[in-house]
């Protein structure tokens, strides 16, 4: 102290009490106690994390020459392989090598799975380990595994309260492949919040083409019920087309003309990747639709089929209203097998936003940069002539090359 | 029961050459240790010499300093993809040619590849046996001039 | 005898703070508790060949980049998600950045029509790529950065835009994991924002980081504390509560469709991301529409920060500048509880945090010594009262670095003593002259900074704010 207490105790400056010096004297010996501590245990987490980390690297080291081993010589090891199954770290590597081998290598595998009574261990941990962490990798093990005996595990899991759990169970179903199980997944989706039910629409994907009966059987009924939810009705348009089976297009077929406009939206979408060219008018049907993503899908869908009844109601398209769709035309021209011609005849047409949408195609198609050549060459037709002038009235010279080119 | 390559746990990047001199050279490069043990492994079994780059980033460096015959090559690595890396070995004349090894599913990616210079795919899970047969179907291959 | 209470006053506000930011930190930690192993678990690769994640735009502003342009949108290429395009926005240049890009990715002129949804300086020219890469160059007037995101808002196609800067170096699932919010909760989230790291130090290759290491400069150290407090500490606890006032320039993915309702960035405006972000806040709440501004913890994005004294104090006399602009356009919200918890918590936060607290202890310098020289300062409070204050600031950067753990980065010895030893130390002099620049910037003239001509330091508008 510089000074002597120029006070007497009736002028003593007044502090709240918690600002009584002896509290933050406790106050703060308490957190410098706390600082220090978390000081030391920051550092040491940070060398056991490393050691730790060290120590599991020699582990798989270590399982990755025994099972490479095993692998490689397509036989299990005589001595007996007490507590590996119990090591997270073997388990770890087992399943990675599952993910890159198979044909004989796998069934040896497979074998050593047994041997050592995994799908047994891996159950009793889902079912009966309370931390989450634990239960949700031998769930996912498990999925890799795929046996039969443990589909009603992953049933019983559908239901289960966290939300990753329904998720792992749903794709070991797939990974298990029977058809019977796709109906529970499709009542799983009704109720669950509509991203939980995208996922599971992904994991539908995994069945196949195993699972279009039920999926199709599924679109079909809803037409009679009213209740039943668009959007889980276009997931399941969306599974159809990422499956890709033929099968499917009696169903999609239903869909095109559906009153809800999501599923208009995915039927027209699927049938590019489900559909047979017999699906054609009902996507020019589409075309036509007063919705433009619907008009969009189905132009998309249409490119690609090459269907010559597509090409002129295409050519129209690009005049449509909708960006989207005249965007979708023109490139469902550029894949269509005899649409260039259309394309090229558009950059003829009254309509600038179809002379755009053309020539927008044609330009990335490299059909400009040809005929600029051609014409370079001399050997240019009176159709690379119309071309040229057309790319050059609408204004914007492809690169520099080009106008170099056109003098 | 020793592993073919020293520290193939996690944290290592660069590469190892393990192998007999005048044997046909093989560049294998996947950031799964269980992947890269096995296949060189069963190359060295059938006489090739293997180098081992466990990310994207050594693969190319390797690939661009060394002179090998094949490269065997992961699509999905850490600190460059397997499309990057053909690509910079295309414009760094790098010429031998490259098998793509990957657990991607995905046809365009298969068609980049192939664009890129890649002269096989072969999808994960692979068989051995099969992977050998290729490996030597393409080392025999004449080689297209760079 | 007033100066003795103010003093104190001045002294419990340090420790309040303090105490609040140490809240923010326990909070992150429990609201990253769970997260942090169902996210193992969650299989994110999945979702790359899944239909339901939406297509994303990359918007990319460039001004004067031809040294580093074309790496930078080849390593963006390599992103690993399902859908996505680049556009790259030229504001106008003056160096060969349009025509390095024109030649290396072999760009057309294109006609694109394009939605006017942002009013912006003038659009000269589009270009696509005739390779089978989804990429579009916007040429067009100069406008600065706020006004490159608008235009190139405007000419994205895809419904999420991502608005970050050249020199960002992204995570190859970067991406993919911040939109796996949007997966989740489609109908509300309308924005979401990374976690900013410092790549100051560690060995970048091909726009990738290869490796993580601490910066040996103190400088950057010291900003690399700063960095983990304010994301890695506090983010996850805002995001929690739904009161995020901060999405960052450098990684920010927004709803196309919302940017265009609130006008975009603010062009000229030093705070531009903050900015955003309120006024997000602002329409939705006002318009009573339920939404999400969430941050994304394990989606990590690099970015150089300054590394010389002037340039750093340029940049933090920058920020403080649009915080001081943002305390005023948005003082309407300050405790207003129509703004919920933005409003009762969040922006308050920024105020008393941000905004106030400096000018507060720059007081204090003032204060402090004079009561204590006139001996009229009581002592006994006073010193255990700081004493506290630098413990608890302390003890903040140490939660940081224990929650920051998750990532594994720094794992030798030595760097962990450093940065432990930093936690302390950071408290004599760093601080103090982050103070003092903040004060600073409150006077002298508002001279509007040309975000293109200073010194590369790396991004326009980070958040590295305490």
């Amino acid at each position: 102290m510089l000074h002597p207490e120029p006070w007497g105790d009736r002028e003593r400056p007044v502090c709240p009490l918690m600002l009584s010096p002896s509290t933050l004297l406790t106050v703060l010996a308490a957190l410098v106690i706390v600082a220090v501590v978390l000081a030391i245990a920051l550092f040491f987490i940070k060398l056991v994390h490393r050691r730790r980390i060290r120590a599991i690297g020699v582990r798989r080291a270590h399982y990755i020459g025994a099972l490479g081993e095993l692998v490689a010589r397509n036989a299990l090891p005589m001595s007996s392989l007490t507590g590996w199954g119990d090591d997270p770290v073997f388990l770890e590597v087992l399943f990675d090598f599952l993910t890159i081998v198979t044909g004989d290598e796998r069934a040896t595998l497979d074998r050593l799975i047994e041997r050592l009574d995994l799908p047994a261990k891996l159950a009793e941990d889902v079912r009966g380990s309370r931390r989450l962490r634990k239960r949700l990798q031998a769930l996912g093990y498990l999925v890799e595994i795929a046996d039969e005996d443990v589909e009603d595990l992953f049933l019983g899991c559908l239901d289960d309260d966290v939300v990753e759990v329904r998720l792992h169970a749903a794709r070991g179903l797939a990974r298990v492949g029977n058809p019977e199980s796709v109906g529970k997944i499709l009542d799983r989706m009704e109720h669950e919040e509509p991203w939980v039910a995208d996922r599971l629409a992904d994991v539908l994907v995994g069945y196949g083409p195993a699972a279009v009966p039920a999926l199709s059987q599924y679109l079909l009924l809803s037409q009679f019920d009213p209740r039943r939810d668009a959007e889980l009705l276009r997931d399941i348009t969306r599974v159809l087309g990422l499956i890709g089976d033929l099968s499917a297009e009696p169903a999609l077929l239903s869909m095109v003309e559906a009153d809800e406009r999501l599923l208009r939206i995915g039927a027209a979408s699927a049938l590019g990747t489900a559909g047979t060219p017999a699906s054609v008018p009902a996507l020019l049907q589409a075309l036509e639709d007063p919705d433009w993503r619907v008009r969009a899908r189905a132009a998309d869908s249409l490119g690609v089929f090459s269907d010559p009844r597509a090409i002129e109601p295409l050519g129209i398209a690009l005049r449509d209203r909708a960006w989207w769709v005249r965007q979708d035309a023109a490139k469902a021209l550029a894949n269509h097998l005899g649409g260039e011609a259309r394309l090229i005849e558009a950059l003829g047409d009254a309509d600038p936003y179809a002379r755009d949408a053309a020539l927008h195609q044609l330009g990335l198609k490299g059909t400009v940069r040809d005929a600029y050549r051609r014409i370079e060459a001399g050997t240019g037709t009176e159709l690379d002539q119309r071309i040229l002038r057309a790319a050059l009235e609408s204004g914007a010279p492809n690169s520099a090359e080009l106008s170099e080119l056109a003098g | 029961m020793v592993p073919a390559q020293e520290g193939s746990g996690e944290g290592w990047s660069g590469s190892i050459t393990v192998g007999m001199a005048d044997a046909p050279r093989i560049l294998v490069a996947d950031d799964a240790a269980t992947v890269t043990l096995l296949v060189s492994r069963a190359l060295e079994a059938a006489g090739y010499r293997v180098t081992v780059a466990s990310d994207g980033f050594a693969a190319f460096e390797a690939g661009v300093s060394n002179d090998f015959d094949l490269a065997l090559l992961d699509h999905m690595m850490p600190s460059m993809l397997g499309t990057e890396v053909l690509q910079r070995w295309g414009e760094a004349g790098v010429s031998f040619p490259t098998v793509v090894l990957s657990g991607v599913d995905d046809g365009d990616l298969v068609i980049q590849l192939l664009e890129l210079g890649a002269v096989d795919f072969v999808r994960k899970p692979f068989n051995l046996k099969e992977l050998l047969v290729r490996v030597r179907m393409h080392l025999a291959a004449p080689r297209a001039v760079g | 005898m007033i100066l003795n209470l103010l003093s104190i006053l001045i002294l419990t506000y340090a420790v309040v703070i303090e105490f609040s930011i140490l809240g923010l930190g326990v909070g992150s930690g429990l609201a990253l508790r769970r997260d942090r192993y169902v996210a193992r678990f969650r299989r994110i690769e999945d979702l790359l060949s899944s239909d339901a994640v939406p297509p994303v735009s990359i918007i990319v502003p460039a001004y004067n980049e031809e040294i580093g342009i074309t790496e930078s949108i080849r390593s963006m290429q390599m992103l690993k998600y399902p859908k996505i395009e680049i556009v790259v926005v030229n504001d106008g240049s003056t160096d060969a950045t349009l025509a390095r890009l024109i030649e290396a990715f072999r760009m057309v002129e294109v006609t694109m029509p394009f939605r006017d949804d942002i009013a912006t300086e003038p659009i000269t020219a589009i270009y696509e790529s005739m390779l089978p890469i989804p990429l579009v160059v916007v040429d067009k007037v100069n406008g600065g950065k706020a006004d490159a995101l608008n235009a190139g808002t405007n000419v994205a196609q895809y419904p999420y835009v991502l608005l970050t800067d050249a020199d960002v170096v992204m995570d190859e699932f970067c991406v993919l994991r911040a939109m796996r919010h949007v997966v989740e909760d489609r109908v509300r989230t309308v924005a979401v924002g990374g976690n900013i790291r410092p790549a100051n130090g560690c060995e970048v290759a091909f726009g990738r980081v290869v490796e993580a290491k601490v910066p040996e400069k103190m400088i950057e150290r010291v900003q690399l504390l700063e960095y983990l407090r304010s994301f890695v500490a506090s983010r996850p606890a805002w995001s929690r509560m739904n009161a995020l006032t901060l999405i960052s320039g450098a990684f920010g993915i927004f709803r196309r469709e919302t940017l265009a309702e609130v006008g975009g960035m603010v062009p000229g405006h030093l705070g531009e991301d903050l900015d955003l972000t309120m006024r997000i806040h602002r329409h939705m709440r006002r318009n009573k529409r339920p939404y999400r501004i969430t941050y994304a913890p394990d989606c990590v994005a690099w970015t150089e920060v300054p590394s010389s004294t002037p340039v750093l104090r340029t940049q933090r006399i920058r920020w403080h500048r649009g915080l001081l602009r943002a305390v005023r356009d948005f003082r309407g919200m300050l405790l207003n509880p129509r703004y919920g918890s933005v409003g009762m918590v969040g922006w308050p936060a920024q105020f008393f945090i941000e905004y106030l607290a400096p000018i507060v202890e720059f007081a204090g310098w003032f204060v402090l010594p004079i009561a204590f020289l006139l001996g009229l300062l009581n002592v006994a409070v006073a010193l255990p009262l700081i004493g506290i204050a630098l413990l608890v600031g302390a003890i903040n950067s140490l939660l940081a670095l224990y929650l920051d753990e998750v990532y594994g980065y720094f794992n030798s010895p030595t760097e962990a003593a450093r940065l432990i030893g930093l936690a302390f130390t950071e408290n004599f002099g760093w601080r103090q002259r982050t103070v003092w620049w903040r004060v600073r910037s409150m006077f002298g003239n508002r001279k509007r900074q040309e975000w293109g001509n200073m010194e590369r330091v790396g991004v326009g508008n980070l958040a590295g704010r305490e």
